[in-house]
């Protein structure tokens, strides 16, 4: 090995001693528990996930062990997502219990901590799912695969799963979107609210249906495939169809709100109730919203050309 | 709770390749490659309090990398001297710490895909074929990726130069 890229020894000896007298302190003193220390590990924590997130990984440097190190690389991968999930969860979890005590005495609304649990349901679902991957990584020494034409792994379904997941983390998004749709109704009712705030949230709710519809149609799919009813080819243009589908129906939406924005900031204009920046702003996203359609048809055209080839 | 002799013997096992692969990525740089190297250890200390991870020095080498990729996120233009390279023509000195820190502050700024290719073809001198084979696809399509990879290096250390000539 180059020279260069030898340690010092002094410096291998003093950080073996540094390691071996940090593991006796926190054996000794035991690891303090407040949490602001929780959240000083989450901030390291969270700068190693973003750089795992940005970085890539080196592999063995012999030519017949490099299947194995990306194999151990990926596990690594999969073990640090995992932990940090876990690191997440808990500090949730530690907020919650703050925010019902904070609830109990009238000190803040009951919806702070029925959105906290919420967002624990969430991550609890995220960790499932990373736990998905992990167990894909060990059984496969291979990245975790989620194209609907991966084989399964030891006779385990991964995608299906992760899709399943997927779904069920959608439908605690389409609990919370009802309520949210109900309360826009009250209120509108009530005349505290204007009618677009209703549409808003009555738009987020079909959003979601959109989605949970894709996810539907991509375990159909996935289905249809492991009973070799569709060939492997096939099934991942058809998943590309799904998408693209998904996407037109997204932006055909977001374009006729827009336009309607654009009409109604357009006359209020008229009047001088609005700015031109403000006019400009809407008709830049009536633009914005009709380009990204354009393109989302034209993908759909040219996946589904592909499929009928 | 993980052993002592556990921690140790894992220590000892991994800190010669991790120092290599961290001193091969900083240009033999050494005080820097010592605090990441030591960072790295302190970090996964903290991490594997119940148990290890199940392959240390893969683990040890992902936070390494990563502390490395935030290190030359942060470095700035005007702290770096030396003439460089040409990506386009020319390969980088990797026992010049100047030329590696504008290699590394060029990979820290372009798409993870890109930079993980040029990683493994610079630092780790991988054969295109033997990185064809990895990925799954031919040595052709590798060579285009190639191209492409470092013509966006070329592209963030021209604003490297310029940045250094702007100060």
């Amino acid at each position: 090995m180059n020279q260069i890229h030898e340690p010092d020894p002094h410096f291998l000896e003093h950080l073996e001693w540094q390691l071996a007298s940090t593991r006796r302190r926190r054996e000794t003193f035991g690891e303090p528990t407040d949490t602001l220390r929780k959240r000083r590990n989450i901030k390291m924590i969270g700068i190693v996930l973003c750089s795992v997130l940005t970085g890539v990984m080196a592999t063995a440097t012999t030519t017949h062990l490099q299947d194995v190190a990306q194999g151990k690389l990926y596990l690594a991968q999969a073990e640090i997502q995992l932990q940090l999930a876990d690191s997440r969860l808990e500090l949730a979890r530690k907020n919650l219990d703050f925010l019902k005590e904070r609830i109990a005495v009238g000190v803040i609304k009951k919806e702070e901590g029925d959105r906290a649990e919420a967002d624990i349901v969430r991550q609890e679902i995220e960790k499932q799912r990373l736990e998905l991957d992990f167990g894909e990584v060990l059984a496969s020494h291979q990245a975790a695969r989620n194209e609907l034409s991966a084989p399964l792994v030891n006779g385990r379904d991964f995608v299906t799963e992760r899709l399943s997941l997927n779904v069920k983390t959608w439908q605690t998004a389409a609990a919370e979107r009802r309520a949210e749709v109900e309360r826009a109704q009250r209120l509108y009712q009530a005349g505290l609210v204007p009618a677009e705030e209703l549409q808003s949230a009555k738009d987020a709710q079909e959003h979601l249906r959109l989605i949970m519809n894709e996810l539907d149609e991509k375990i159909a799919l996935r289905t249809a495939f492991l009973r070799r009813e569709i060939p492997a080819e096939k099934v991942d243009l058809m998943a590309l169809v799904t998408e693209a589908g998904y996407k037109v129906n997204r932006y055909e939406t977001l374009a006729v709100r827009a336009g309607e924005e654009y009409t109604s900031t357009e006359k209020r204009h008229q009047v001088g109730l609005v700015t031109s920046a403000e006019l400009d702003r809407a008709r830049f996203n009536l633009e914005s919203y009709e380009a990204k359609l354009k393109l989302a048809l034209l993908e759909l055209e040219i996946i589904q050309a592909n499929l009928n080839k | 709770m993980t052993s002592e002799n556990d921690l140790l013997g894992i220590y000892r096992a991994t800190v010669r390749p991790l120092y290599a692969y961290v001193s091969c990525r900083t240009g033999g740089q050494r005080a820097l490659a010592e605090d990441i190297v030591q960072e790295t250890y302190i970090r996964a200390w903290k991490a594997w309090g119940r148990r290890p991870a199940r392959e240390p020095l893969a683990w040890l080498r992902t936070v390494a990398h990563n502390l490395l990729v935030s290190h030359f996120r942060r470095t700035q233009p005007s702290s770096l001297t030396g003439l460089g390279f040409e990506p386009a023509g020319e390969e980088p000195d990797l026992n010049r710490p100047e030329d590696v820190a504008r290699l590394q502050w060029g990979l820290a700024r372009i798409s993870r895909s890109r930079a993980g290719l040029l990683e493994s073809f610079y630092f780790e001198e991988k054969p295109v074929r033997d990185i064809a084979a990895e990925g799954n696809i031919s040595t052709r399509a590798v060579e285009g990726r190639l191209r492409r990879a470092r013509e966006a290096l070329r592209r963030q250390l021209l604003r490297f130069d310029k940045a250094k000539r702007e100060k």
